[in-house]
Formats: C-alpha cells, structure tokens, sequence
C-alpha cells in the first residue's frame, strides 16, 4: 500500500513539476524575446550576465511555482492520505 | 581612460572608423537613421562583435572576455528599454506610469548620478519633446561638468561630432 502511494506521488510531483518546468520556460524565453533590452541595460551599465538574467530568472519561477503553491490543498489531502497509510498499514 | 578604435569595420554601415576619446571629452556621433550610430555604440559596449579593427579602453583590448570588466566603468542609456510586469530595480520602480520622454530622462538622470566615468548615451526612439530635449542637454551639461567621458548619439551640445 505504502508501495502505491509513493509511486502515485511520485507520479503528481512529476508531472505538477514538468508543467512547472514548463511554465517557467515559457515566461523565460517570452520575457527573453519581448524584454531583451533590459538584458542589454543592466549588462551596459556593469551588471555580470548572471544579474542581467536574474529578472527573468525570477519572473520564470514565480510563473512557474505560483499555481503550485495555489494548489496547497491538494498536497494536503495528499500529506493526510501519506499519513493516514502509514498508520493504517 | 582612453577609449580607443582603430581601424574598426562593422558590416556595410561602417567601414573605417578611428577615433580616440580622452578622460573629460565627450564626442555626439551624428547621421541619419540608419547610418550605424546606435550599431557604434553597442560594438563600443561589446554587444557585438566588430569585423576587423580593434576597439581598446586604456590600452585593453575590448574582447568579448574583457567587456564585461570595461562595462563596469560605463553606464549606459539605451535607446528603448521595456521592462517585465512587475520588475523593481535599478531606480526603475515608476517606470509604468512615466512617458517615454520621461523613462528617457529617468534613464538619462540615473547614468548621470553614476559615479562611472564614462556615459554611453543613445539617442530615444522618438524624439524628445523641446522642453525635455532642454532637461536632457543639462544633464549631459552636468555629466560633462562632472569630467565624465561621454559617447551620445545626436547631441547638439557637444562640441565635438563624428559625422556617420
């Protein structure tokens, strides 16, 4: 039982994060093509590359974690189900 | 600081170009659009690679490995700049409720109050209105009175002009 619980949580969490990943890909490479020229002002006025990609970077993974984290009551039910497993099996 | 070129061939629009810029000078590059003034600029900051020549800032060579330190003596005002939903930074946080000739004179005001000694300034997408273009000129005054080097596109009110 416990067996197929994990494997079924495993089986959320992989695909809650493949459409994260892709979320966050998305809002990245949009931002990239449509805003490039902050890239280009941050790194003209002495920002590394690391910091000039740091806006999107973020932008990406409040994108892509935001509806995760909206989603809260579904990894509660799923916390409760673990728990509940454990103490039943 | 020295910002050298030599030589420097960028494609069709500019094919010899040398010039050498001091500690306190400034030089407006002038021409019509299209004639490689803001493609000038971004070989100086090293967003693109020149064909041949050599682009050098105290005897350095600009490559794209050292552009990232000659970039920290710069501070740069863009033609265009947009910004993502909801960014914050950089002195930028009002930037959605401003006019396009003030985000210019706010990107404008920033570079000034830079303690970097050089200002590459390109000229905005559309033209500033008098008063503002006025709000400009002074604080290229300001830049110039300070002793800063500066490299602007179609400033009238530098005395030295690179005609493109």
């Amino acid at each position: 039982m416990i067996k197929l619980y994990l494997l079924f949580l495993l089986g959320i969490v992989l695909w809650k994060g493949f459409w994260a990943w892709k979320r966050g890909m998305r809002t990245y490479l949009k931002d990239r093509q449509d805003h490039d020229s902050l890239r280009e002002y941050l790194l003209g006025n002495g920002a590394t590359e690391w910091e000039a990609r740091r806006p999107f970077i973020n932008h990406a993974l409040v994108r892509a974690l935001n509806p995760l984290l909206s989603q809260w009551r579904l990894f509660l039910i799923l916390g409760v189900l673990g728990v509940l497993i454990f103490l039943l099996s | 600081m020295i910002l050298e070129l030599l030589d420097v061939k960028i494609g069709q629009l500019i094919r010899s170009l040398s010039l050498a810029i001091g500690d306190g000078q400034q030089l407006s590059i002038v021409g019509p659009t299209g004639s490689g003034k803001t493609t000038l600029l971004r070989a100086i900051l090293g967003f693109i690679p020149i064909d041949s020549g050599y682009i050098s800032i105290d005897g350095e060579l600009l490559t794209p490995l050292s552009a990232p330190y000659f970039r920290k003596q710069m501070a740069y005002v863009p033609q265009r700049l947009t910004l993502p939903k909801g960014y914050r930074g950089m002195g930028l946080e009002r930037w959605e409720d401003l006019s396009a000739d003030e985000r210019y004179l706010l990107l404008l005001g920033n570079a000034v109050k830079t303690d970097k000694p050089m200002l590459i300034v390109d000229e905005p997408l559309q033209p500033l209105s008098a008063e503002n273009r006025k709000r400009a000129d002074n604080l290229l005054m300001d830049a110039a009175e300070q002793g800063k080097m500066i490299v602007a596109v179609n400033s009238g009110i530098l005395r030295n002009q690179l005609q493109l």
